[in-house]
């Protein structure tokens, strides 16, 4: 209880500094000393008539009351200890001057003032006052050889228990001041082990917590290279299904040319066989004709008429069974069907090549106008070994401008919608083709419309996902129209589509100019 | 000309008709058909030895003529002509049209007659 007395005097700021607090502590503690002391050398120099102390302590005995009431405003320990002390020493000077100088039993008590000053203040206030204490005990020492001598003042008969008590006070301050030292170092201790304690407990658990996040960073450092891994891995995965894509598109594209090339280079390659063996039929024919011709001309040369005239009309008959025989009127009408035969089918393979040129350059494609008609066609004549005689496809072509775009990407994705078109449809059905020029944003619109099952509504938003299919494994990459998507972005355009029992329609609208 | 082996082929495009009868009237007695009707029409009126017919063709492809011949006319013999990746029209032609052979287009004149001599040398003609 009287332990916790001092902190009611120390301000509440200095509590936090554990130094300053202990320090305080025991000013205020001594203080308080001080203050009962005063109150019982008061009575004392009262009862003694020792009148200096009495109004020296009085004056003590204010200052200290003072002290105790501002103490918790004070913040600095040291200008308190500096101002205290200097007062303590002006406490004692007076009782001293008082009770005969260096007899008195007072003047060992001046040990207290440097004391306190080095216990509680530091070394400067320490050597400051115990100069001063000294320089005091020389002056009491000089003061009777310079034949001032102090008298005792305290009644004769009280003499003694004066000096005894003033014996047993010096050594109650010591006492007090040694313990009061222990204990505040023990209090301090404590309140260092304390506050140690709290140290390691705050730093056991920041190590716990680095720990905790180096190891945390650990598993995210590897948590993204596996992301990075899995990362690239899909990359290459998706590097490996777009080139998938293309080459399926190429084989696409290679069946269709080769189905559409297959009847033309069947009927030339044959019509050439055919006309091998007439030019033959015509050769042996010539054969006969020159050898008959030769007969005639030895004939004629025998000068025999009558014979001459039978070998002309054997001649005549040789050649007349030779042309039956190779059926001559036939084979020139054959011929001329043959050359007309050959003629088509070259005519045929020139212009599904010449569509092809909608296709080249595939890879790195460059902005060039392009007649969006004829690409459609190119395509068409392609896809035709999938769709005819089962599909009709009807074109509606507008006259539009030539369109800015890359020629063989712009065909893909025709040959794209196209497909799916062709196998939306299951067995009969219509395909129905619009160009239009919207001249208000000079833009083009390319309509495909088919009348195939549709498009179930809860696909309808999956369809421009990357590898998102409804075909068997291995008939579609899924990538179709992600890329044809793709490539209606790059041109600044548009893809859309809308969806029926009755069918699907494809809506792509590209500007006419690139910007 | 009556002893010639009588060969009905059967083709969409009319090109294909005139070069190989051209190719091989001189060998075979050629009868021509442009669709899988005109040439179950011919059948009814004149029996031939062999046919050859295309598969791609509009309204009854080769196939499905096939299968109307091996029923009608067991006794005529079957060559198929197919694109050179119709794999499974082949396959098909081989289990329901029965097929003695099969070409693939564009045909050569030597191969297509080595066939035709082959089917018929094996059914005894």
């Amino acid at each position: 209880m009287l332990g916790k007395l001092p902190n009611f005097f120390i301000s509440p700021e200095i509590k936090d500094n554990p130094t300053e607090f202990v320090r305080s502590r025991i000013l205020i503690k001594f203080i308080l000393i001080c203050f009962f002391a005063a109150i019982f050398f008061i009575t004392l120099a009262y009862l003694l008539e020792i009148k200096l102390t009495f109004y020296a302590l009085i004056v003590l005995e204010s200052i200290l009351i003072t002290f105790l009431a501002i103490s918790r405003k004070i913040k600095s320990t040291k200008v308190f200890l500096r101002f205290f002390l200097s007062v303590i020493y002006l406490a004692y000077l007076f009782p001293i001057i008082d009770t005969g100088g260096m007899n008195s039993a007072v003047l060992p008590q001046l040990i207290v003032v440097p004391m306190l000053g080095f216990l509680y203040g530091s070394k400067p206030e320490g050597i400051f006052f115990a100069g001063f204490s000294f320089v005091t005990i020389l002056v009491f020492w000089f003061l009777p050889q310079m034949g001032i001598n102090l008298e005792h003042n305290v009644i004769d008969r009280y003499e003694r228990i004066y000096d005894y008590i003033n014996y047993i006070f010096l050594f109650v301050f010591v006492l007090v001041l040694t313990m009061a030292t222990e204990e505040e170092v023990e209090t301090t201790n404590k309140m260092l082990k304390d506050s140690n304690e709290e140290l390691l407990v705050t730093q056991k658990e920041l190590r716990e917590k680095a720990d905790y996040s180096s190891r945390a960073q650990a598993i995210l450092e590897k948590a993204l290279e596996k992301e990075k891994r899995s990362k690239d891995q899909l990359k290459n995965a998706q590097a490996q299904l777009v080139h998938n894509e293309k080459m399926a598109f190429i084989g696409q594209l290679t069946a269709g040319i080769a189905h559409e090339i297959n009847n033309p280079v069947n009927f030339i390659k044959s019509g050439i066989d055919a006309l091998i063996q007439d030019i033959s039929d015509i050769r042996s024919l010539r054969q006969v004709e020159l050898e008959s011709f030769e007969s005639i001309v030895t004939g004629k040369e025998k000068g025999d008429i009558q014979d001459s005239n039978e070998v002309i009309e054997k001649a005549m008959h040789r050649i007349q069974s030779k042309k039956e025989e190779i059926e001559f009127d036939y084979l020139i009408t054959e011929i001329e069907s043959l050359m007309g035969s050959i003629q088509n089918g070259v005519g045929r393979t020139a212009e599904i090549i010449n569509g092809l040129r909608v296709y080249s350059r595939l890879d790195q494609g460059e902005y060039k106008t392009s007649d969006i008609n004829e690409n459609i066609d190119a395509t068409l004549v392609l896809l035709s070994n999938k769709y005819k005689n089962r599909i009709e496809v009807i074109k509606n072509y507008s006259e539009i401008p030539k369109v800015q775009c890359i020629s063989g990407k712009i065909s893909q994705v025709f040959m794209n919608l196209l497909d799916n078109a062709i196998q939306a449809i299951e067995e009969k059905g219509r395909i129905e083709i619009a160009t239009t020029l919207n001249e208000a944003d000079n833009t083009v619109t390319i309509s495909i419309k088919d009348s195939g099952t549709g498009i179930p509504e809860e696909n309808a938003n999956k369809i421009f996902d990357p590898f998102y299919t409804t075909k068997e494994v291995g008939e579609g990459t899924g990538l179709g129209l992600a890329i044809s998507k793709g490539i209606i972005d790059d041109h600044q355009g548009v893809l859309q589509f809308e969806s029926s029992d009755s069918g699907t329609t494809f809506y792509v609208t590209i500007p006419i100019n690139q910007k | 000309m009556d002893d010639k082996i009588s060969i009905l082929y059967v083709d969409d495009e009319e090109d294909n008709l005139t070069t190989f009868k051209s190719v091989f009237r001189r060998e075979y007695d050629i009868t021509l058909a442009n669709s899988g009707q005109e040439a179950l029409d011919i059948l009814a009126d004149k029996s031939v030895d062999l046919i050859i017919t295309d598969q791609r063709m509009p309204e009854m492809s080769g196939i499905d003529l096939l299968i109307k011949i091996v029923d009608l006319y067991p006794k005529v013999l079957r060559i198929i002509l197919t694109g050179y990746s119709d794999v499974n029209d082949v396959i098909m032609a081989i289990n329901s049209g029965k097929i003695h052979s099969y070409i693939t287009k564009p045909w050569n004149k030597e191969d297509l007659k080595n066939s035709i001599e082959k089917v018929l040398a094996k059914n005894g003609k």
